[in-house]
C-alpha cells in the first residue's frame, strides 16, 4: 500500500469545506476503484482553554456543566474533582458518598435512556429493518408503549433524587471543592432507597428484555461478531481498588488488546499516558497512548490506539462490584467468547450490564448509614495550583485539568471528552466500513447507513453541546478517485434527505 | 377558552450562535411578561420535560442547514417534518422526542411551530454571536408575538386551519421585517 506521503500531496485542507456542524468523510480510491484510505472528521468543540482562562476555577463546575446538554452531570463532577485536586483537599466520606450516589442516579438514567431510546433503533429494531422503522418509534413498536412509559417513569424518579440532592437535576448545585453543598436528610434517604430499589428491578427487567429482544435475534448477534465492526485496540476505564468498574473515582486502568493490564495510573498522571495526535487532514485531535508513541490508525499490540465507554470498561475491569451486575458481566463474556471483547456493537450490551451496576450501586449508597452524616465539607486551606478531575462519563473517560494562579484564576486548562479518547478507533471503524462497502468505485447510499451504525455504537459526543436542530448531524461523504479528483459526493442533510452529486 | 401557548427557547449561552435561544428568551420576557417563556440548555431526549401541557408550542432554536444565509429564520410546523435517524444517539433531537412523547401518550400539543435561525458557529466555547444571527432576535420576537396574537383570535376569526394562522402571522411580520428574513420549510 502506497505511503501516506503520496496521499498528502493530493489532500488539501480546504478551510471553506470545514462545514460547520457536518461530519465529513473523505474517501480516497486507488486505480482499481477500491478504498485506499478513508478519513473521518466531526466538528469538535473549540476554544476550551481560551474560554477557561481568566475565570475563577470555583465557577467551573457550574459553567462546564453547560458544555453538554445531554450529560451535564459528568462535566460538573469531573470539574468538581479537579477543584479537590486544585485545593489539595479531600472530601469527607459522606460527601464522597453523596457525590457518588448522585452520579449513580445520573448514569442509571442516562444508560436507561440510551438502551431503550437512543441505541435501541440499532439493536432493538435491528440494522436490517427499513430506515423508516429504525428510530425511537420503531423501538416503541417493538417493546410496547407500556415499557416506554416505564422508562419515562424511571427517569422522572431518578431526577427526583437528583433534585433532592442537588437542587435541580440539570446544572445541580452540588459539587464544591472538598465536598458537597447539602447533606441528605433521613426522610430524603428513605425516598432515595425506595427509588433505588425500583431502579434495580428496572435494571433486571432491562437485562431480561435485552436477552429476549436482542440476543435471540441471531442476525444481530452475527453482526455484533462480524469483522466489519471489530477492532483490536487497547481499552481504558476507571476502576476501584479491587479493579472493578467505578464511574465516580479510582485509578484509570488500561489493558492491552490481549486483555492484560498495561498501566494503571492516578488522575493527576494522565499526561504521562495520554497524548493527542493531529493528522494533517483533520482538525480533530486523536488521543493515543503516549509511552507507545503514535503508530497510526492500526490495531493489535503494535497499536497505541485505545477505546473508552461501556465496552472498554468491562474489558478493563476484572468484574463488577455488585452481585446482579457481576452475574450479567459473566454471562456477557461467556456469550462473546471471553475477555476482551473487541466488537464495537457490543457496547450496547455492555451498557445494559453497567445500567444494572449503576442501579445496584445507587441502592448500596442509599442504604449506607453514613449517607446522612452532616460532615459534608472539608474547607480548602491551601492556595490553589493545579488539579485534575477524572470521571467515567456514560460515554467514557472524561478529564478536566486546571492550572491557576494563587487566587484560583485559571491560567491554563485542558479537557479531554470521552469521544476524543475514541476518535482514532472511530476513524478506523469508518475506514473499515468504507473499505467493505465501496468497490469498483461504486458508492452506494448503503454506505451512509453502515458507516453511521459503526459510529452510532460509540455514541460520539462531538458537538453534542449544540442544540442546533434537528439534533442530527448532517454527514458528507466525498469520494476521490486515484488522482484525487472528487468523483462523487453523498450528503445526508439535516432533514434526513440524501443528496448525491 | 384562551389557548395556552408556551415558547420554548433552546440554546447554550456559552456556545456562540447557540446562545440565540437565550437572547430570544430574554427579549420575549422583557416585552411580554405574561407570556410563558421557557429557556433550557438541555438537549436531546431531555426536552421531553418541556413538551407537555400546552395547546401550542413555539420552539426557538438555531440550525445549520448551510442552505440559506446566516440569520435567516426558518419556519416550520412539526406536522411537516419527518424525523431522520441521527448519526449518533447523542443527537436525538426535538423531532424524535416529540414523536416519542406522542407515542407514549404524553399530553403534547398537536401544533408545534419551530423557528430556527441559520447559525454560523455553534462550536466555539465562549464565542460571540455572529451579527447576522443576533439581528434575527428582533424578527423572531415579532413573529412570536404575531403567532400568539393569531392563536388568540376568536373562533369566528379562525378557520380551524393552523397553517393559515401561521401564514397570516408570517405575512404580517414579513411586511415589517422583510420577506427574505424568513424561509418557510
Amino acid at each position: 500500500m502506497p505511503e501516506t506521503k503520496d496521499l498528502r500531496r493530493r489532500i488539501t485542507i480546504d478551510p471553506i469545506t470545514r462545514l460547520e456542524g457536518h461530519g465529513k468523510i473523505e474517501v480516497f480510491l486507488n486505480e482499481h476503484g477500491s478504498v485506499e484510505r478513508a478519513f473521518f472528521q466531526v466538528p469538535e468543540l473549540r476554544g476550551f482553554e481560551k474560554f477557561a482562562q481568566g475565570r475563577p476555577a470555583e465557577e467551573m463546575p457550574q459553567i462546564t456543566s453547560r458544555i453538554c446538554g445531554v450529560c451535564p452531570t459528568a462535566h460538573h463532577m469531573a470539574s468538581t474533582k479537579a477543584l479537590d485536586g486544585l485545593y489539595r483537599v479531600t472530601p469527607p466520606p459522606a460527601a464522597r458518598k453523596i457525590r457518588e450516589l448522585f452520579y449513580s442516579a445520573f448514569v442509571t438514567e442516562d444508560h436507561a435512556l440510551h438502551v431503550y431510546f437512543l441505541g435501541g433503533p440499532d439493536f432493538i429494531v435491528g440494522p436490517k429493518a427499513p430506515a423508516a422503522e429504525r428510530n425511537v418509534l420503531g423501538v416503541i413498536a417493538k417493546v410496547g408503549v407500556e415499557v416506554g412509559q416505564k422508562v419515562i417513569g424511571m427517569r422522572r424518579k431518578l431526577r427526583e433524587i437528583m433534585t433532592a440532592i442537588g437542587g435541580k437535576a440539570v446544572h445541580p448545585v452540588l459539587g464544591l471543592p472538598g465536598g458537597v453543598a447539602k447533606h441528605i436528610t433521613p426522610s430524603e434517604q428513605e425516598k432515595i432507597k425506595q427509588i433505588a430499589k425500583e431502579a434495580v428491578d428496572f435494571g433486571s427487567f432491562t437485562l431480561e428484555t435485552f436477552n429476549k429482544l436482542v440476543l435471540q435475534n441471531t442476525e444481530y448477534v452475527d453482526l455484533i461478531r462480524s469483522d466489519a465492526f471489530t477492532h483490536r485496540t487497547y481499552y481504558m476505564g476507571m476502576v476501584d481498588e479491587a479493579n472493578l468498574v467505578n464511574f465516580y473515582d479510582g485509578p484509570v486502568r488500561v489493558v492491552t488488546p490481549e486483555g492484560k493490564e498495561w498501566k494503571k495510573f492516578a488522575a493527576e498522571k494522565y499526561l504521562d499516558y495520554i497524548a493527542e495526535h493531529v493528522e494533517p487532514w483533520s482538525y480533530v485531535k486523536f488521543a493515543y497512548l503516549k509511552p507507545l508513541g503514535w503508530k497510526g490508525f492500526t490495531e493489535g499490540s503494535e497499536s497505541s490506539v485505545y477505546c473508552v465507554a461501556p465496552l472498554a470498561r468491562l474489558n478493563t475491569a476484572q468484574g463488577m462490584a455488585t452481585p446482579l451486575a457481576q452475574e450479567a458481566y459473566q454471562q456477557y463474556f461467556a456469550a462473546l467468547g471471553g475477555k476482551p471483547v473487541h466488537h464495537t456493537l457490543a457496547n450496547h450490551w455492555a451498557r445494559v450490564v453497567e445500567l444494572l451496576y449503576a442501579a445496584e450501586r445507587l441502592k448500596e449508597l442509599a442504604e449506607d448509614p453514613e449517607i446522612t452524616d452532616s460532615q459534608i465539607r472539608t474547607l480548602p486551606t491551601e492556595a490553589p495550583r493545579e488539579g485534575v478531575g477524572v470521571v467515567e462519563a456514560p460515554r467514557g473517560t472524561l478529564i478536566h485539568h486546571y492550572q491557576t494562579d494563587e487566587k484560583g484564576i485559571i491560567q491554563k486548562a485542558n479537557m479531554i471528552v470521552a469521544t476524543q479518547n475514541n476518535a482514532a478507533r472511530i476513524a478506523m471503524s469508518v475506514e473499515k466500513a468504507a473499505k467493505g462497502l465501496i468497490s469498483d468505485g461504486n458508492v452506494s447510499e448503503g454506505i451512509l447507513n453502515m458507516v453511521e451504525m459503526a459510529f452510532r455504537a460509540y455514541d460520539p459526543c462531538h458537538g453534542c453541546a449544540t442544540h442546533s436542530l434537528p439534533g442530527s448531524m448532517p454527514l458528507l461523504v466525498r469520494v476521490h478517485d486515484h488522482r484525487g479528483d472528487v468523483q462523487a459526493t453523498l450528503r445526508r442533510d439535516w432533514d434526513g434527505s440524501i443528496r448525491r452529486s | 377558552m384562551t389557548p395556552q401557548i408556551r415558547i420554548l427557547c433552546l440554546g447554550n449561552e456559552i456556545l456562540a450562535d447557540d446562545a440565540f435561544g437565550l437572547a430570544a428568551a430574554d427579549e420575549l420576557r422583557r416585552r411580554f411578561p405574561d407570556m410563558e417563556v421557557v429557556f433550557t440548555t438541555e438537549a436531546g431526549f431531555h426536552l421531553i420535560d418541556y413538551l407537555s401541557d400546552a395547546d401550542l408550542l413555539v420552539v426557538v432554536d438555531s440550525i445549520q442547514t448551510t442552505n440559506v444565509p446566516p440569520g435567516t429564520l426558518l419556519v416550520f410546523r412539526n406536522a411537516d417534518i419527518k424525523s431522520p435517524l441521527g448519526p449518533s444517539p447523542h443527537y436525538v433531537g426535538l423531532f424524535e422526542t416529540l414523536q416519542l412523547a406522542r407515542k407514549l401518550l404524553l399530553p403534547v400539543p398537536e401544533e408545534v411551530i419551530i423557528l430556527a435561525v441559520e447559525a454560523v458557529d455553534c462550536m466555539t466555547l465562549g464565542g460571540e454571536m455572529h451579527a447576522a444571527v443576533k439581528s434575527a432576535v428582533g424578527p423572531v420576537v415579532e413573529l412570536v408575538q404575531e403567532i400568539a396574537r393569531c392563536w388568540k383570535l376568536t373562533d369566528a376569526e379562525h378557520d380551524g386551519n393552523p397553517a393559515h394562522d401561521l401564514e397570516h402571522a408570517l405575512a404580517a411580520v414579513s411586511a415589517r421585517c422583510g420577506a427574505d428574513r424568513f424561509a418557510v420549510i
